[in-house]
């Protein structure tokens, strides 16, 4: 049995009921252009949604329809790029990934993602975030550079080794879980729950030796000790990871070492 | 480790200071807590002597001053904009922290000799 495929016909009219069915919400947009404005402003647009319809999908359909300057990053659309983050009434979300219908809301407050600098509308900075990542060597870091120049067998994981830090694997560089850090919000030059995160990612998995390299910049004046556990890094965080959870536990082994008990 | 020594003092002071709480309200409370167990004695509480206080009192500055002043570097440094402030920082609470140390021991001292 073949599929049979919509007529241009039949398309059109399933899409002229859909719009007819939706019911038209207002979203209120933060636009900034350094080259006109001299501080951002709201622009108020209403948008068409129906259910299913996402924040993206608004967003796509004022620049197609109503405002083709409007600015924002998006890819994937499906939430694992981590592009098209943006802070909707009072909290970060991927405007990919969040159905207008969950914020049950008719009007919607966007804005860009806060404790980052605006390049333009819902286009944010995310340098010092890649930075802050890079800082902390994400990678396994190994000392026996002839087995890894010439293996001579796989670096054995077990599945119990694996589990200790799956859950951090997960991370897709959104900078949500920074949007969100209010340590982050009053000190700039703090590392981020990403960057500390993913330092506990790489620390606690059991084929690297870099723990030790990466030390330094966990215990700068900026580094891990400022994280107060406030836990909106992983109310935030859209991919079920807790980096609040991998901060305390990446502390839990900074305090073994500092006392002694272990060291790798 | 600089950072997480200091935690760790931090954390330490804290629960020091915690104690010495607990201890001073169990002291100026003792008639009642003792009654409140059944224990009646006619004999008085013996009183440390006053080089024991000053003691007392300069150990329990030092504490305190240790967990305010480092809370205190932690919270200025959030708010620093940068390294160089930062350092600004440091070195005046260590400055700040010695003078007060000196003045608030010195007190103790000066009340108990004469």
């Amino acid at each position: 049995m073949g599929i049979r495929q919509a007529s241009p016909e039949r398309s059109r009219r399933a899409h002229h009921e859909a719009e007819a069915k939706a019911k038209p919400i207002a979203l209120k947009i933060q636009r900034y252009d350094p080259e006109r404005d001299s501080q951002p402003h709201f622009q108020e647009f209403m948008v068409p949604v129906s259910r299913g319809t996402t924040v993206l999908d608004s967003l796509l359909y004022i620049k197609e329809n109503l405002d083709s300057t409007l600015t924002f990053r998006a890819s994937c659309r499906m939430g694992i790029c981590g592009s098209c983050g943006v802070f909707i009434n009072g909290f970060p979300y991927l405007a990919c990934h969040t159905q207008i219908e969950e914020l049950r809301s008719d009007k919607l407050t966007i804005k860009p993602l806060p404790n980052l600098p605006v390049i333009k509308d819902m286009v944010v900075d995310l340098t010092s975030f890649f930075n802050a990542h890079k800082s902390i060597k994400p990678y396994l870091i190994r000392h026996d550079t002839q087995e890894m120049e010439n293996p001579t067998a796989e670096f054995i994981q077990r599945p119990r080794e694996l589990n200790e830090l799956l859950q951090f694997t997960t991370c897709i560089k959104c900078g949500l879980c920074l949007a969100a850090c209010p340590t982050a919000a009053t000190d700039k030059l703090f590392l981020g729950p990403q960057a500390l995160a993913q330092c506990y990612r790489y620390c606690a998995d059991n084929r690297d030796e870099g723990e030790p390299e990466r030390l330094p910049i966990l215990n700068a004046d900026h580094g891990i000790w400022h994280c107060h556990l406030a836990g909106a890094c992983s109310e935030a965080c859209p991919k079920g990871g807790d980096p609040a959870l991998a901060i305390q536990l990446m502390k839990r082994r900074l305090v073994s070492r500092a006392l002694g008990f272990k060291g790798k | 480790m600089r950072m997480t020594y200091l935690w760790l003092l931090q954390l330490f002071t804290g629960g020091l200071i915690f104690v010495a709480s607990g201890i001073h309200l169990v002291s100026i409370h003792l008639r009642v807590i003792k009654r409140f167990f059944g224990v009646e004695t006619a004999a008085p509480v013996a009183l440390p002597s006053a080089n024991q206080w000053a003691g007392v009192l300069v150990f329990l500055s030092a504490i305190i001053l240790l967990h305010a002043l480092i809370g205190l570097r932690q919270t200025m440094l959030e708010l620093a904009p940068s390294v160089r402030s930062g350092r600004l920082v440091t070195w005046a609470i260590i400055a700040g922290g010695i003078i007060l140390f000196i003045g608030v021991s010195g007190l103790p001292a000066a009340l108990f000799s004469g």
